[in-house]
């Protein structure tokens, strides 16, 4: 009996399932578009994966620093060509 | 200030058509550059708020965030250019490149193609459909950031949590902020890409003959809405990056700046109809002809796909789960238990997946058809009926 009732709710459900998507495909345009590569590009500067804590890493202050420089220069060379 | 543009030959007024992106004139049928005549016309000037019809003297009330509207007595079209030029100067537009009967034809071809729509709404009658330009912010954003991320990873054997540190940056550019607070944000949202690219340098000859609205989200809420949308898209690239299943940020000091904001009007078709006593609301968008929103549901369809559906699984699956049952307590198929109980389990996490995803399609749903049937978006539509007689 319980693999009977089993059967009938997956059964169910799946139709339910099947249903609503169906229609939002039928009836619902136009979706949402809000990826970063479509504005710019992601500029991985360091990064620093693995297991447990991150004591003991390789010393960042020269990724930090490029981070800051490259801020500043973007900045300025905005403010520039704005100018 | 009102001003109509006349047409240097005969004096009626001219309109901008999206088809061939010139203004023309429907009595000598003249066509004029939008650039040449808007500068032409930069001097016609009288005062704003109560404004008179150039074409019939009728006076003219201007909405508070109208820009441009019709003459409700005669349907010349009239260009409010005080809030244009003196306060409100657009940097940008985008031209309308879809037409109106174009607009219409994209919206009655997907709702045809509906299968779940109702038959009077397949047949609608359009109520109002009028062209707006609707105002954002465009921005160029620098974000960088230094993370500390705790992430899962997928398919690993075990459930390790793994830490990371990472370093990086982006500039966004381009990337709108719509800047109307009547008009609703995720519609705004969904109506995108935009092609930035045919941006123009703003010409008041091109709201001749359309709608438009001035901004009234500040630079100071665009700028947040702005940094939220980059950090957002910063985040979830950065977990992409990590390949990780599940994440959280344990610390982040973020370097952000905006580098550049302009102001731009981009077109938009409004196409209203009622059904069941409702307003519906369907969006075009006037450049690339991308539509937006939902249109209403037959019941009866809806009921009838899923009781034929549910039967059918229902029965099949049902058949099948009674017999890995029987299977498991009958001896006389052999050593077929592990297969049978497995079965049986994956029925029941595929009733608990089912459930959870439609539960998921179905909140999806309900959030369009609201936005539908927005009434914002409606009172926008009418008001602008109103205006056009």
């Amino acid at each position: 009996m319980i693999g009977l009732i089993i059967g009938i709710i997956a059964g169910f459900n799946l139709a339910l399932f099947i249903t609503l998507a169906c229609i939002k495909y039928s009836v619902d345009a136009g979706s949402t578009t809000n990826e970063l590569q479509d504005y710019g590009t992601l500029n991985i500067l360091y990064t620093s994966k693995g297991m447990g804590t991150t004591e003991g890493e390789p010393d960042t202050s020269k990724a930090l620093g490029m981070l800051e420089s490259r801020c500043l220069e973007i900045n300025e060379a905005y403010k520039k060509h704005q100018g | 200030m009102v001003k109509n543009f006349r047409c240097p030959g005969c004096g009626a007024t001219i309109e901008y058509d999206p088809k061939d992106g010139k203004m023309h004139c429907p009595y000598c049928r003249s066509a004029y550059d939008p650039e040449k005549i808007g500068k032409k016309f930069e001097k016609a000037t009288i005062r704003m708020n109560i404004a008179v019809c150039n074409s019939c003297g009728a006076e003219l009330a201007v909405n508070a965030v109208e820009v441009s509207s019709f003459c409700p007595y005669c349907g010349n079209a009239a260009v409010v250019m005080d809030r244009v030029e003196d306060r409100l100067a657009p940097d940008y537009i985008l031209p309308f490149e879809i037409t109106k009967e174009k607009a219409e034809s994209i919206i009655r071809e997907r709702v045809r193609a509906s299968f779940f729509a109702p038959k009077e709404v397949k047949e609608f009658e359009i109520e109002r459909l009028n062209g707006v330009y609707i105002p954002f912010w465009l921005y160029d954003v620098y974000y960088g950031a230094d993370q500390r991320w705790s992430y899962i990873t997928p398919r690993t054997e075990q459930q390790v949590v793994n830490n990371a540190r990472v370093l990086a940056d982006c500039v966004c550019r381009w990337m709108s902020v719509d800047a109307s607070q009547r008009f609703d944000d995720i519609s705004s949202q969904r109506l995108e890409p935009f092609k930035v690219q045919d941006l123009k340098p703003f010409n008041a000859s091109y709201l001749s003959g359309f709608y438009a609205d001035r901004f009234d989200v500040g630079r100071e809420e665009a700028d947040r809405i702005a940094y939220d949308r980059v950090e957002e898209m910063y985040d979830k690239s950065i977990q992409e990056t990590l390949h990780a299943a599940s994440a959280v940020i344990l610390d982040s000091t973020p370097r952000k700046s905006v580098l550049k904001a302009s102001y731009a009007l981009f077109p938009v078709w409004f196409l209203t109809f009622r059904y069941g006593d409702r307003p519906h609301t369907l969006l075009v968008n006037g450049q690339t002809g991308k539509m937006v929103g939902a249109v209403p549901v037959s019941k009866k369809k809806v009921w009838g796909v899923f009781a034929a559906l549910a039967a059918v699984l229902c029965f099949a699956l049902g058949f099948l789960g009674k017999f890995c049952q029987d299977t498991l307590t009958d001896r006389e198929y052999g050593n077929s238990d592990g297969a049978a109980t497995l079965i049986l389990l994956v029925l029941g996490v595929t009733a608990l997946i089912a459930l959870g995803l439609a539960i998921g399609r179905w909140i999806g749903l309900r959030k369009s058809q609201k936005l539908s049937r927005s009434v914002d978006n409606h009172r926008l539509a009418k008001e602008r009926q109103v205006k056009n007689g």
